[in-house]
């Protein structure tokens, strides 16, 4: 479970997150949209405890992340949209190196298919530098994958992915909310959102503009009398647009 | 279109330079430019105000200036002939990524863009030759040094010219089928000719000379200067001597316009040959563009000027999936450290340090003690310095990794775990080194004292034990210095995150500010362990264990205190990573 309570983060006089509150239940899939500087990697870093937020408080899993830090860590994952690795490992050697930080002791059994999965099997010895951009995210996401995490953060985690790849990350995110992850996705690719997500949360200038189920927020900015449901995408220019006025 | 591109370069300078000027409002910068810029002052402003006071004539007195500007012109024949041999490459102009992304698909002439880069490498040129006579104390006061200068910048600008043009000059003999060493075999046989040539010509014009038969450097120098006069010389070298006689020539203003013209006729032709050569060098740019990117890269990794590409390593040793965490940061530094550090390797090396050191000191006669005690005293004095400026040469640590901080602080690790195991690495390199040269001057340093020759060895092993034991807790307190000022001060350090960091005056103010950091830290916290050690050798030495065993006793507590210290200080490392705010710390 990600749990947020009045989360705020400002920049000096600058606000870029206000009064933040959400929960993302073990299965749930949350789609966290928003334009340019509305706030989203923002949130995603306080919620990972990269930044410290000013005001509120963040649980992972029932641990409070400033108070239990590790504890809180030991569940979550973050995938940011530029893949992170260190450039002198390869990818065996990265996932040995993330198993011995998070103690996982069978990880030879685990790293096989999890790169199967990912279709970086046959890379193991292979450093980044000689990875594309896409087999790097993958790497990103092996090594956030290793542990078994119970909350996942992704920032955008299909840029550089091929079709494929697109394909096969949509069902392993699926697949992982199934077996009792909570999930967290920022992105701007609305469609995929409406595909995977269960529920949605529309940041504007740092405040929530809605937040519920993907139903909740289709009746929300639904129009008097219209028959067809919007998607997402209209959603999105609706409540963004109100936000405005 | 020019004026775009001048517009660019103007631009960019002026941003970065208000950029620079903007930032001297946060206090560390500003108090790092004051001590940088005191520190300039102190180096080359002084040498600036005694131009107009000192009085000198030529460069140095008793060598006639026609002799210097032989050795110019030659000097200059030889550098203009290594751009014809070495190079290997098509010719390349060096672009930045955007100036890529923008100008070669954009609707620039290629003359214009080397134009371009010609304007460009004129600030490099400028700048140069505004170091180089602020540090030389030239001659002639202020108005002769700023016709040395002058002279300078001719010279530079015909060799960047010549360098240049000689690129475009090598890919297009590529391009019709003259390979890399047909060039070679050509430029050196055309060499080879000349050289024989003058050979002959100064051994028919010359009278004959014995050198075994000199005695004194003038003898040379006359012989040389007879040389530079003979026929060949003034020949063959006149279009070099032509470059080099504004340089040389201006103590005089008169003389310095007299070989001015001649001077300025190559330079132009060297800009008619170099603009108006059409070689296509975009592809071979968009190479030297990479590699360039990839040597700044390695700069701001820390990685110095290594650019080359990571190459994958055999890990130093097994890491088992549990235990502590900190030696999985201990284990991926190594590996970034490279091959070199690993248990077998240290083994070999320390190994082969002592059979050196025991086989170097038990052969030989004079010369070979000699060189013996001179080793001996430089790993000495290597090893003292390695305990001060060692932690600012080997930085896997905080320093390196500060640019995947994000990364690190998603690990649900405790900060001391990671402050000890981001510490480990350079702390071990730094200690085995250490043992390295104790062993040595150990081994090496002067034994023969008749038949006190086994206390001399017991006696300097206890000192050498003793040094080995405290190395490891002092290097970490030693490094606990430079990375408290990465963590507390993260825009002075340069990383990928903060381009731009790692230069300007406040940088330079900043790094002495460190050193002198550094400095005191380890005086305070070497008077605890300097009183323990003491104490306990004072209380050890007579009653109980004698002279000899003392000492590494006493170093032994002493190193308990240091490594207290030491424990410390990770302690508060790790508090100021927990609290370290990437979002407070933007790009300088």
């Amino acid at each position: 479970m990600i749990e947020a309570q009045s989360l705020a983060k400002l920049y000096d006089k600058f606000t870029a997150v206000e009064d933040l509150s959400l929960t993302v239940r073990p299965g749930e899939v949350l789609g966290l949209v928003g334009c340019n500087g509305a706030g989203k990697t923002t949130t995603l870093r306080c919620l990972a405890g990269i930044i410290p937020p000013t005001r509120g408080s963040v649980r992972l899993c029932g641990h409070d992340l400033a108070a239990d830090p590790i504890a809180a860590k030991r569940e979550l994952a973050f995938f940011s949209d530029e893949p992170r690795l260190f450039d002198y490992l390869t990818v065996e050697q990265h996932l040995a190196f993330v198993a011995r930080i998070y103690q996982v002791a069978d990880y030879r059994e685990r790293m096989t298919p999890l790169l199967e999965e990912l279709e970086i099997a046959d890379k193991t010895h292979q450093l980044p530098g000689e990875l594309s951009r896409g087999m790097k995210q993958k790497l990103a996401i092996a090594c956030g994958l290793i542990h078994n995490p119970r909350a996942i953060l992704f920032d955008e985690p299909l840029t550089g992915l091929d079709p494929i790849g697109i394909r096969r990350m949509k069902a392993s995110i699926l697949r992982r909310a199934q077996e009792g992850a909570a999930i967290i996705i920022s992105s701007h690719l609305l469609p995929l959102l409406e595909e995977v997500c269960s529920h949605v949360l529309i940041l504007g200038g740092g405040k929530v503009l809605a937040n519920g189920t993907l139903e909740e927020v289709v009746h929300q900015f639904s129009g008097e009398g219209s028959e067809v449901p919007p998607d997402l995408e209209e959603i999105f220019f609706r409540a963004t647009a109100e936000s405005q006025k | 279109m020019f004026s775009a591109l001048f517009f660019l370069q103007w631009q960019s300078f002026k941003n970065r330079l208000w950029q620079r000027i903007k930032r001297l409002r946060n206090p560390r910068y500003f108090f790092g430019a004051l001590i940088g810029g005191a520190y300039l002052f102190s180096v080359f402003g002084r040498s600036f105000y005694r131009m107009g006071g000192v009085s000198r004539t030529g460069i140095m007195p008793g060598v006639p200036s026609s002799t210097w500007e032989f050795l110019a012109a030659l000097a200059l024949f030889v550098v203009l002939l290594l751009a014809w041999l070495i190079p290997h490459q098509r010719a390349a102009l060096v672009f930045s990524e955007a100036e890529i992304a923008f100008l070669f698909p954009a609707p620039v002439r290629r003359r214009t863009l080397i134009h371009f880069k010609l304007v460009r490498s004129q600030v490099a040129v400028l700048f140069t030759v505004f170091f180089l006579t602020l540090i030389a104390r030239w001659s002639g006061g202020i108005g002769g040094a700023l016709l040395r200068a002058a002279g300078l910048w001719l010279l530079l600008s015909t060799i960047n010219l010549h360098l240049l043009g000689s690129s475009f000059a090598r890919t297009l003999l590529l391009e019709r089928g003259i390979g890399l060493w047909q060039r070679r075999f050509a430029v050196l046989a055309l060499a080879g000719v000349l050289a024989a040539g003058a050979y002959f010509w100064v051994r028919a014009e010359m009278p004959p000379v014995d050198p075994s038969g000199f005695t004194r450097f003038g003898q040379y120098r006359d012989y040389v200067g007879q040389v530079a006069q003979t026929g060949p010389a003034v020949y063959l070298l006149a279009p070099f001597r032509w470059v080099v006689r504004p340089f040389l020539a201006s103590d005089d203003p008169h003389a310095f316009l007299l070989v001015l013209g001649p001077a300025l006729a190559v330079l132009v032709l060297h800009y008619l040959w170099v603009v108006l050569s059409d070689v296509a060098f975009e592809e071979a740019s968009l190479e030297a563009s990479r590699r360039h990117v990839a040597r700044v890269t390695a700069v701001r990794e820390g990685r110095g000027l290594n650019a080359r590409p990571h190459r994958r390593r055999r890990a130093p040793f097994r890491l088992a999936p549990t235990g502590p965490p900190a030696i999985a940061l201990l284990w991926k530094n190594l590996l970034s450290a490279g091959q070199i550090f690993s248990a077998r390797y240290a083994i070999i090396l320390l190994g082969w340090s002592a059979f050196a050191g025991f086989s170097m000191s038990h052969g030989g006669g004079g010369r070979q003690h000699l060189l013996s005690q001179t080793v001996a005293f430089m790993a000495l004095v290597l090893t003292g310095w390695s305990v001060v400026l060692g932690p600012q040469v080997v930085r896997q640590d905080f320093r390196q990794d500060l640019a995947v901080a994000d990364l690190l602080k998603v690990y649900p690790l405790r900060g001391w775990q990671l402050a000890l195991g981001e510490l480990l690495t350079p702390a071990i390199i730094l200690t085995l080194s250490q043992w390295v040269l104790i062993i040595l001057a150990w081994t090496l340093w002067d034994k023969r004292v008749g038949s006190e020759e086994l206390s001399a060895w017991q006696s300097q092993g206890s000192l050498a034990a003793s040094a080995a034991i405290l190395a490891l807790p002092l290097n970490f307190v030693s490094l606990v210095v430079p990375n408290a000022a990465a963590l507390l001060l993260p825009a002075w350090f340069a990383t990928p995150a903060t381009p731009g960091a790692s230069r300007g005056i406040e940088v330079i103010g900043q790094r002495f500010i460190f050193l002198i950091g550094q400095f005191l830290v380890l005086l305070v916290a070497a008077v605890p362990v300097a009183l323990t050690g003491f104490v306990v050798y004072i209380l050890a030495s007579e009653p109980w264990l004698g002279q000899p065993w003392a000492l590494p006793v006493a170093s032994a507590a002493a190193a308990l205190v240091c490594a207290a210290e030491a424990a410390g200080g990770l302690l508060l490392l790790g508090n100021w990573f927990e609290g370290y705010d990437l979002s407070a710390e933007k790009p300088a």
